[in-house]
């Protein structure tokens, strides 16, 4: 279509008709200065039909390993009422291991709030929010294991490296901060996937996500790679950058002016801009005793994942696009197959403080007016039991929840089996949340094309569709 | 298959409901409450679940709509949606029903149960449909094979290309000098040679020229002065490292599986040495691809087999637990990485549908998946849910009799520890039999869900074990019918714990004496009333634990040690299996048609069908195909790859994909020329880069003197260079600039070959732990630093490495913030910066180690305001409080410069 192809079309000819390749609109940015990507939004502000942003951020907090949702959000009867018999419909046709009989929650749930919504005792924090949340009981992907499901989840895609969701985020709205990246990963896995769920494959460079540490590293000692000197103090690197300055203009006589040359020089300048930024922003000294009580940040328990968080809201306050907060604590994770109680007891007890705090104060300050929060794994587990005290993965039907800007707030929506096996009521593909996502930004999926190896590319692929139900 | 071509069944398929009589579109033959039915509880149905997906006026999904009867009846790609009066053998039941998960509609919700049984109803009626008239929908997009070949890329090479030229006799310059013409622009004067040496040292071996060799290249005034050195680094043996490292692009190669599982591809390494040799050595083209595709077909060399490492190094989704799935999924990569490396075509696309651009058919698709699905890429072997690629295994007999002696001793520890774990738990369980009626009275003081902890306190004063006590209560509470156990429930209800010891210790005693009867049963049922816990740390002493743990830690450390049996990533010819059938949106779940084994038809060689070996795959007749100087694309395609890595930009500017969405050639008749020459010279790459290298097109200077006054500006009228009026500025590559530091620095290993990678084969490079266990701290060249997907190395990762899961034949050469904090903080970079002031300090004098170090990095003099800009530098550190910083700092601050990072 003719109409529709403002980001892409544009963007295209930007990018065929420069030599320096995809590099070409981050070298704008640096030539620039000032608002490094506002092209960008204001073509998507001139579509034609534009959809109303809800959004302008998204935090996810990924619950690495596959958090149950029989066991936090999806209460099913009949499942406690079955305990110890056989799962009464056909199981998938592909399964990642073989399970038993019908495995209750050892968890109760209650009902809490004005919506009356019920949450495990796993997560007794995060139910006193649970007015704010709009709790996805429908989604499903494709892939059983983990590797598969990360990408799915992340990319689109779990059959060939393509960019992650964060990346178009960043492809479509650009950034609101030059000194920051765009859409920052606080402690990611590196296993199953790994860079690839934040990378941005044949997206422009600047699309990717920036790590700050991983996950084997505690979030107190979390860095960009290479954000500090630990030999030059800032005026002996002032006094480096205008010899470098210096030796750099002489070789522009040599060379004649030249657009990559000209952006060199200034990609200096930004570098050196974050590396006060940087830190800057990942400090949290100056946060008051409240506020870091409010995320946990003054006990063992939930100090780690807290102060995930809080970094989170410090980025998403300084304008960061996207970010992204993990939960993986290298070893266990959320992946129980065996130990479901005092696993899913740790994991929960981590986090449940932590994202309730997060939620509060990103209401206090009215960030979660604009700011999409997404919470879940890369799937859900099974209702049938794996060993004696263990659930095995579940792609078929699991839990996810979304807070904040312009999703329905104390709702519930879609629904698994009685057993909590399969989605089967507005079922939410993963496309779907992707497409979902997309739109609150005010982008719509279908027009958000990257023409690659001679097509064009979308995170929803073929596929997506907005579950308009849940929007507010 | 053809839509309309199907529209005739219809009529045939509808005769038996409408009696023979009624034309198939009217309703069956009076039967109003039929019909009603249909109006009352099916229309609705109909038209609110199913018409948005299955319409012509909406979307036709699967090939069905289901706007009238008689399209209703004839089906979708699996065939007819109902078969009237049977709603079990009709698929539109069964979606609906949602019983089969791989089809179920609608998709987004299942419908109601009386929904459902409305429309079971509604089949079993005989599917009555009144509605005859359906929406017109788009036509169906044709493959046209004879109008495809007239595109410029499957037409045959031009017979003469070159003949209008004004020039004679035909070179490389005239046909650049002639399209500069027609634009009114002209070709810029030569570079001045250190420009020159320094461009084609890198271009060459990826390495930056020594001043010597400078020195000599100036002092050689003849004519062939350029030539020399353009000989002399073809014969460089890093000429292979760098022209193999741009191969292996174009291969995505990578030393671990990234995707799902990160583990270690230990002997890609074989394949890697095998390309630089392949560069060095110029072997034939031709016969580098057809090595490449079927080197294990052609008459046994180590070599050749090791080359079909190409076809393996794919990222994998190896622990996808859907092999049929993951059987298509390798085929897919490899069809689409042959077809993107040698072909520049993109036809991955055609897995799920007809290319939509270019015209290659899914029936095209499937006849190349045939010969990949007769080849084996998986081994047999597996680790859990982790599947492993083939290889070939390359062992002695030596090697495999010491290999086998290895498993046998790690056999045996195993065994010892089995058999120590089995004793100290044996005993255990003895044990608790010996006490099980001290069990039965501690239990009758716990709940009948017991906390651990509850457990615990109890279980320690008695001297038992926790987790058997909690078991015991929990068997106890779950088997409250057991005979056996029915006295002590009365007995533990009235909490009268000494007369259940006096009930069961003789009765215990006398079982374990018999071994017979219920008792017995009870005591030794390994999931009765004394199971075991599953943990050893739940049941057994310290001291048993810790001679397990000692005993498990000496066997990892035997394991550790084995001998890796060498072995090539290869692939090999299975069954072979002669027809495959279309696989209908890429879904092996809804196939269609079968197709033969075969080539893409719009690209056909000759006239006559290829015949493939019954008892091979036919990856050799592709491999021959392919390398056919009659193919229209392969010569093409190499020769502007080279062209590519020569200039900066391809004749055709998408080297990856020459269909219709690619770029057009700038110059479509030196292409031609330049492919026709290279067939004709036997595909030697080597002459290639003597014919571009010599040409004034390649030797002009990148920055012309401004136009004079009334002339055009070239850069307005050419900003992007496609016509070549100067020679492009060229940013280093990753592994250039990584490399350039280090042997400026002298601190490079020059050391050609071997494994690289610190991972033992199969190894995880990164497991769930997400601790890196990778080391890049080496001085070996770039190209032997590991390549691990998913987490490459920072140099590359910043300055544009290609994904290594994707062929790339043109790397992006992008400016960001990054880059420029490596150069400023990356250890790396600050020890080359060391270890050149250490080289330089031998020179006593400050300006003359100025120039040195302006003559190692830039193979020139530096200006007099350098000198001085330097000597300030220097001065501001030497007085500072930190005088060792000068020259150290001072250095790394040349290699983060423009000019050590660009070429002219």
């Amino acid at each position: 279509m003719e109409t529709t192809p403002s980001i892409s079309i544009t963007r295209r000819r930007l990018l065929q008709g420069s030599s320096a390749g995809f590099g070409y609109l981050a070298l704008q940015a640096l030539l620039g200065g000032e608002k490094a990507f506002c092209a960008a939004s204001n073509v998507l502000a001139a579509k034609t039909t534009p959809a109303r942003a809800r959004a302008k951020r998204v935090v996810f907090l990924f619950m690495k390993g596959g958090p149950s949702h029989v066991d936090t959000f999806d209460p099913k009867p009949l499942l406690q009422r079955d305990d110890g018999k056989p799962y009464p419909f056909k199981q998938p046709r592909v399964q990642f291991a073989q399970t038993g009989k019908l495995l209750k929650s050892p968890w109760t749930f209650k009902q809490h709030g004005q919506s009356g919504l019920p949450v495990s005792e796993l997560f007794p924090h995060v139910a006193q929010c649970v007015d704010d949340l709009c709790v996805i009981r429908s989604l499903h992907g494709t892939n059983p294991a983990h590797g598969g499901a990360l990408l799915k989840l992340h990319t689109g895609s779990d059959t060939q490296v393509r960019p992650s969701m964060g990346a178009w985020t960043v492809y479509g709205l650009g950034t609101e901060n030059d000194n920051l990246p765009a859409f920052i990963t606080i402690c990611p896995t590196l296993a199953h996937g790994g860079v690839n769920n934040w990378g941005a494959a044949f997206l422009p460079a600047y699309c990717q996500g920036t790590p700050i540490g991983n996950a084997s590293i505690p979030s107190d000692q979390a860095l960009v790679k290479h954000i500090r000197n630990t030999q030059l103090n800032g005026a002996q690197q002032r006094r480096q950058l205008e010899f470098l300055a210096e030796a750099n203009r002489s070789h522009l006589d040599l060379s004649g002016a030249d657009q990559a040359l000209e952006g060199r020089i200034n990609s200096f300048e930004l570098a050196y801009r974050m590396q006060s930024t940087m830190p800057e922003a990942q400090d949290i000294s100056a946060e008051s005793e409240h506020t870091k009580r409010l995320y946990g940040v003054d006990h063992p328990v939930t100090a780690n994942f807290g102060r995930q968080c809080l970094m989170a809201r410090r980025f998403l306050e300084r304008g960061v696009r996207f970010v992204q907060v993990t939960h993986s604590d290298g070893e266990v994770q959320w992946d129980q197959h065996g130990s479901l109680f005092k696993g899913h007891s740790k994991n929960a007890a981590e986090v449940d403080k932590p994202i309730a705090g997060f939620l509060r104060d990103l209401k206090a300050r009215g960030l979660l007016d604009d700011t999409l929060v997404l919470w879940g794994g890369e799937f859900g587990r099974t209702p049938t039991a794996q060993g004696a005290d263990g659930r095995d993965h579940n792609p078929h039907g699991f839990t996810m929840w979304m807070a904040g800007a312009g999703v329905k707030p104390g709702f519930a929506y879609g629904a698994t089996d009685d057993y909590g096996y399969f989605a089967q009521e507005n079922k939410m593909h993963i496309h779907d949340l992707h497409a979902t996502m997309l739109h609150l930004l005010g982008i719509d999926h279908e027009k958000l094309t990257f023409r690659h190896a001679g097509r064009d590319f979308r995170l929803t692929d073929v596929e997506g569709h907005v579950a308009s139900d849940i929007l507010a | 298959m053809h839509p309309r071509t199907r529209h005739l069944l219809a009529p045939l398929l509808a005769i038996p409901l409408a009696g023979g009589a009624a034309p198939p579109d009217a309703p069956p033959a009076g039967d109003a409450a039929k019909l009603e039915h249909f109006e009352k509880k099916v229309r609705p149905i109909l038209h609110e679940r199913c018409l948005e997906c299955h319409s012509a006026e909406k979307k036709i999904k699967g090939g069905l709509s289901l706007e009238t009867g008689a399209l209703t009846l004839k089906g979708g790609d699996t065939g007819p949606a109902v078969l009237p009066g049977d709603p079990d053998k009709s698929l539109l039941i069964e979606a609906v029903r949602y019983a089969n998960h791989d089809l179920q509609m609608p998709p987004k919700g299942r419908l109601s149960d009386s929904e459902v049984r409305a429309l079971e109803e509604w089949v079993r009626m005989g599917a009555p449909d009144p509605r005859t008239t359906a929406a017109q929908s788009k036509p169906v997009r044709a493959i046209d094979v004879e109008k495809g070949r007239s595109f410029w890329s499957f037409a045959p090479l031009q017979a003469a290309p070159g003949t209008a030229l004004q020039e004679t006799p035909v070179t490389l310059d005239g046909f650049v000098r002639d399209a500069l013409q027609k634009a009114g622009l002209s070709m810029s004067p030569s570079a001045d040679k250190r420009t020159l040496i320094r461009r084609a040292t890198f271009d060459l071996t990826g390495l930056p020229p020594t001043p010597h060799e400078v020195d000599v290249f100036l002092a050689d005034s003849s004519p062939e002065a350029f030539e020399r050195v353009v000989e002399r680094l073809l014969a460089s043996p890093h000429y292979g490292e760098r022209w193999g490292r741009h191969w292996l692009d174009v291969a995505r190669y990578a030393d671990s599986n990234g995707m799902d599982e990160n583990i270690a591809f230990g002997n890609a390494w074989r394949y890697r040495d095998y390309v630089v040799d392949s560069f060095n050595n110029d072997k034939p083209f031709d016969r580098f691809i057809i090595e490449q595709i079927a080197g294990d077909l052609l008459p046994a060399s180590k070599d050749t087999v090791t080359a079909t490492g190409f076809l393996s190094l794919g990222a994998r989704v190896l622990a996808e637990p859907d092999l049929q799935k993951l059987e298509m999924d390798i085929i897919d990569e490899q069809i689409d990485t042959v077809g993107k490396a040698f072909l520049g075509m993109t036809l991955g696309c055609v897995r799920c549908h007809d290319h939509k651009f270019d015209p290659v058919s899914q029936e095209d698709y499937y006849a190349m998946a045939a010969i990949f699905r007769s080849t084996r890429s998986l081994s047999s072997e597996k680790m859990g849910a982790i599947k492993f690629w083939h290889e070939h295994s390359t062992a002695t007999a030596e090697q495999l009799e010491e290999h086998k002696k290895h498993q046998d001793t790690l056999k045996a520890k195993k065994a010892e520890v089995a058999a120590y774990t089995e004793k100290c738990r044996a005993s255990a369980r003895a044990r608790a039999q010996e006490r099980a009626a001290d069990y039965l009275v501690a239990a009758a003081g716990l709940p009948a869900d017991p906390a651990q902890t509850q457990a615990e306190s109890a279980a320690k004063p008695a001297g038992l074990n926790a987790a058997i006590l909690l078991a015991c209560r929990k068997h106890l509470a779950a088997q409250s019918a057991d005979p056996v156990f029915v006295r002590w429930h009365a007995l533990a209800a009235g909490g009268r714990t000494e007369e259940i010891r006096a009930h069961y210790t003789p009765l215990f005693n006398q079982a374990l004496a018999a071994k017979k009867g219920a008792e017995y049963e009870a005591l030794t049922s390994a999931k009765g009333l004394l199971a075991l816990p599953a943990k050893n740390a739940e049941l057994l002493d310290k001291e048993q634990l810790a001679k397990i743990e000692s005993l498990n830690q000496e066997s990892a450390r035997i394991e550790a040690a084995a001998p890796e049996l060498p072995g090539v990533m290869s692939v090999a010819d299975k069954e072979v299996v002669k027809t495959i059938k279309v696989h209908l949106r890429g879904n092996y779940l809804t196939l269609g048609k079968a197709v033969e084994r075969g080539f893409p038809e719009v690209m056909r060689t000759s006239l006559t069908k290829p015949i493939f070996p019954a008892k091979q795959s036919g990856r050799l007749e592709l491999a021959k195909w392919i390398a056919s100087g009659e193919h229209p694309l392969t010569a093409r395609v190499i020769v502007n790859r080279v062209w590519r890595w020569h200039f900066g930009r391809g004749l055709v500017s998408t080297t990856d994909n020459f269909g219709i969405l690619g770029a057009r050639p700038s110059h479509p008749e030196l292409l031609d020329w330049l492919a026709r020459g290279f067939v004709e010279n036997g595909w030697s790459i080597k002459d290639l880069h003597r014919l571009i290298m010599s040409s004034a097109a390649y030797q002009q200077s990148s920055f012309p003197a401004p136009p004079a006054p009334g002339r055009p500006d070239p850069q307005d009228l050419d900003p992007e260079n496609k016509l070549l009026w100067r020679a492009n500025m060229r940013r280093l590559e990753a592994e250039e600039i990584r490399d350039a530091m280090l042997a400026c620095s002298g601190w490079l290993d020059r050391s050609i070959g071997g494994k690289t990678i610190p991972r033992r084969n199969r190894e995880f490079v990164f497991n769930h732990t997400s601790k890196d266990a990778t080391t890049y701290e080496s001085a070996r060249r770039a190209l032997y630093l590991p390549i691990i997907r998913n987490h490459l190395c920072d140099i590359f990762e910043q300055f544009d490495y290609p994904d290594p899961t994707s062929p790339t034949g043109s790397r992006n050469s992008t400016v960001v913030a990054p880059q420029a904090l490596i150069m400023m903080n990356a250890p790396v970079v600050a020890r080359c910066g060391r270890e050149l002031a250490s080289a330089l300090a031998r020179i006593a004098d400050e300006p003359a180690r100025i120039e040195a170090a302006y003559q190692i990095l830039y193979a020139r003099s530096p200006s007099p305001g350098e000198l001085g800009s330097a000597a300030r530098l220097l001065r501001d550190f030497e007085s500072s409080a930190d005088p060792a910083l000068a020259w150290p700092l001072f250095c790394q601050t040349l290699f983060a410069a423009n000019e050590f990072i660009y070429l002219r």
